[in-house]
Parts: structure tokens; C-alpha cells; sequence
């Protein structure tokens, strides 16, 4: 998977155009990033990457580059 | 000797709090956005003065209504709770009394939440299967809204109150179901994710504070992820079953996110496992036995079928059972 293919999760699950969700994005201007969606995080890093991802993790991340880079080599480029 | 259900049945406190209502109390929230976060519309929850204890005394009553059985021939009451009305004695002490349960039969709390109906299922068979006990009435009852802060959108949402009861029996007669082997799991590291910290001997100092609940989200769908699943491989595995021969996934209904994804990662058609929050929430310890329970009085239950039971939640602790529907 790519790192754009699991940034389009979000732009599903928002219903916003795809392509518009970049790594540089700040999770903090995301109106829709809520609850739900470090709930989200958690449910897609596990079943499409297999990874363990916590919430202690997702605190700490600034930008949807930060979340996706959560996933190391799983996501390609 | 086998252990047998005999019978299960339920009880729902009568006050009902909608998606409406506790938007009332939380600007910014509405009932769409309660429903679309969790899949509940309403959570059943107990008046002033009422408990656990009386849920699940009711529950029974409609048991021993509804199935016939001689409430003098129980000899084992187990209670699953961590709503009891007194820090002592236990409720099984006082539902034995309401109940008018011989003084010879054993009685005794189990003080868990999630997993504590199919760690009581387990137990019961172990008595049952071992000799030590006959007829064991298993009740299940929790008032977790007591604990739900009502401004904590990520608690007060999610949880309802409910009792079940269950007739837990070495006799084949007339059963409904057969108990098989259940596999448990426990890690204490989780403890501090789901917690009423308040009141009790650690708390002792702080007696002004009201009990809360507090609930870590994340870290709870993490932990359900990592075992869940995980736990089931290893009851199939020690009973020689394949996924694809279970025909039900009676599940501890948290809610409807959890589950949904949860049955994704289980791989698991819709068909072959019930989600049923939407009028009750989450009833922690009564949740299994109320989704049996109404699955049965809608009709959607009936052998023969074989299920596995999976309890898992606050400790954090897990339970899964087999149980083979007749």
C-alpha cells in the first residue's frame, strides 16, 4: 500500500475529493479529524498493515506525515 | 457429567435515555452524531434507588417464571458484577435472601465486567463437570451508567444497564444448549484504561469525589484488536474446530464501531455475528446473556448451531466459551 492509498481512507471516510489529503497536512487545522478517527487509525493500521498502532502514538503525531510514517516501510512511496 | 443451559432470560430497567437526551445535556452534540459515533439511539438505566442487585432478582424471577425450575434445587449462585450495592457483603449474599435460595447453596461474587459472563460459564461448568455443584444460577448485572460522568461524551453515550440470568444444569434434560471449554486471558496493564478510580481502598482519602468512569479509548480498540481474535484461534484450536464450522459469534456487545471491525478482522460474515446495541448500549456484564437472551424471544436463535462466546473488556480480561446450541 501506498502512503497517498491510506491518506484515501480519510478522504473516504470525510467525504472530501481525492488527493486532497497531504502528509504535510497539520492534524490540528483537520475540522474532521475527531475521536472517531484516531479510532479510525488504529482499525486501519491493524487490518491493512497489520501494524499496532496506540493512541499514546497518535497524541504525539503533528501531521498526517507523522501518522503515516507510524507505518516504517509498510507504505511505500 | 455435562453442563447444560437450562435457561436464560433478562431484565431491562424501565427508564430509557435517548440520543436526544444527552444531547440536551452536551451543546455541540446531537442524536445523528451519538448514533453515527456509536450505533446506540437509547440505553436502558436504573431509577434513583434502583441497582444491580434488583435487576438481576428480577431477571431471575423471570427465569424461574419462564422456565419452571425449582428454585429450592440450586445449589451454586454465582453473581457477576462490579455494580454491587455495598463495597460489603457481596450481592450474592442479598440476592440469595431475595430470591429465597437455600442457605446450603454456595453464593459468591465474581467482580468482573466484559468477560464476566463467560468467565461465569466457565466456572460453572468446572463445578458442574467436577461434581461440586448441580443447578448453578448464574446472574449477570451491572449499572455502569452510575459511574458515567454525564458531560463524558466518551462514556455516558455508550453504556446502559441490564441484567441476565442463567440456569447453568448437569441435567440434559429439557436443555438448551451444551457448555464446552472456555479459554481465559488476563493483563493487568490495562487496567488503568478502564477504571472507576474512586471510592474504594485506594481512594480512601477522597471521599467527596463521586465514583467516575474513565474510559481510554484508543487503547481499549487496540487491546480488543490484539486479543480478541488471538483468543478465539486458541479455543478453536483446543477444541479441534475451524472458523468456517462456527455458525455464530456471540459477542460482549461494547459497540457498534468495535464490533464492526472486529468481525472484519475475524473475517467473519454479517450473518454469523449479531450486533444489537442500538436499543441497549453496552450492558457490559449483561451483555452477552441479554443479546442470547433477545436473540431467543425474537426467534433468532435456535440449534442446531454451534457459537462461540466472546467476553473481553475491563481488567483487561477475556473469556471466549463454546457453547453448542441443541
Amino acid at each position: 500500500m501506498t502512503r497517498t492509498q491510506f491518506l484515501s481512507y480519510y478522504e473516504k471516510l470525510w467525504e472530501i475529493p481525492p488527493g486532497t489529503l497531504k502528509p504535510e497536512n497539520r492534524i490540528d487545522e483537520l475540522s474532521d479529524w475527531d475521536s472517531l478517527a484516531v479510532l479510525n487509525t488504529i482499525v486501519l493500521m491493524d487490518r491493512e498493515l497489520g501494524i499496532n498502532v496506540t493512541g499514546a502514538q497518535l497524541v504525539e503525531c503533528r501531521t498526517l506525515g507523522d501518522i503515516l510514517n507510524l507505518a516504517g516501510e509498510q507504505l511505500s512511496d | 457429567m455435562n453442563c447444560h443451559l437450562a435457561g436464560i432470560a433478562h431484565y431491562l430497567p424501565k427508564r430509557v435515555v435517548t440520543n436526544a437526551d444527552l444531547a440536551v445535556q452536551n451543546p455541540g452534540w446531537d442524536a445523528d452524531k451519538i448514533f453515527k459515533k456509536t450505533g446506540i439511539r437509547q440505553r436502558h438505566v436504573v431509577s434513583e434507588g434502583e441497582t444491580a442487585a434488583d435487576l438481576g432478582v428480577r431477571a431471575a424471577e423471570r427465569l424461574f417464571d419462564q422456565s419452571g425450575f425449582d428454585r429450592h434445587s440450586i445449589d451454586t449462585l454465582i453473581v457477576g458484577t462490579q455494580s454491587p450495592n455495598y463495597f460489603l457483603p457481596g450481592d450474592s449474599a442479598l440476592i440469595q435472601e431475595r430470591l429465597g435460595l437455600p442457605t446450603t447453596c454456595a453464593a459468591f461474587d465474581v467482580t468482573l465486567g466484559c468477560s464476566g459472563y463467560t468467565y461465569g460459564l466457565w466456572l460453572a461448568r468446572a463445578l458442574i463437570t467436577s461434581g461440586s455443584s448441580r443447578n448453578v444460577l448464574l446472574v449477570s448485572a451491572d449499572t455502569y451508567s452510575c459511574y458515567c460522568d454525564p458531560h463524558d461524551m466518551t462514556t455516558i453515550t455508550l453504556f446502559g444497564d441490564a441484567a441476565g440470568a442463567t440456569l447453568l444444569t448437569g441435567d440434559p434434560q429439557g436443555a438448551r444448549a451444551e457448555i464446552g471449554p472456555t479459554i481465559l486471558g488476563t493483563d493487568g496493564r490495562g487496567a488503568c484504561n478502564l477504571i472507576v478510580r474512586d471510592g474504594a481502598a485506594r481512594w480512601l482519602s477522597r471521599t467527596d469525589a463521586p465514583p467516575r468512569l474513565y474510559m481510554n479509548g484508543p487503547e481499549i480498540v487496540s487491546f480488543t484488536l490484539n486479543s480478541v481474535k488471538a483468543g478465539i484461534d486458541r479455543l478453536l484450536e483446543a477444541t479441534g474446530l475451524a472458523w468456517d464450522q462456527v455458525d455464530l459469534f456471540l459477542m460482549h456487545q461494547a459497540n457498534r464501531f468495535l464490533l464492526e471491525n472486529l468481525r472484519l478482522k475475524m473475517g467473519v460474515d454479517p450473518e454469523r455475528l449479531t450486533i444489537d446495541v442500538e436499543q441497549t448500549g453496552n450492558t457490559v456484564n449483561a451483555s452477552i446473556p441479554l443479546l442470547i437472551s433477545r436473540l431467543i424471544e425474537r426467534g433468532q436463535l435456535s440449534g442446531p448451531k454451534t457459537s462461540v462466546l466472546a467476553g473481553f473488556g475491563v481488567g483487561y480480561s477475556w473469556a471466549m466459551s463454546l457453547v453448542k446450541w441443541l
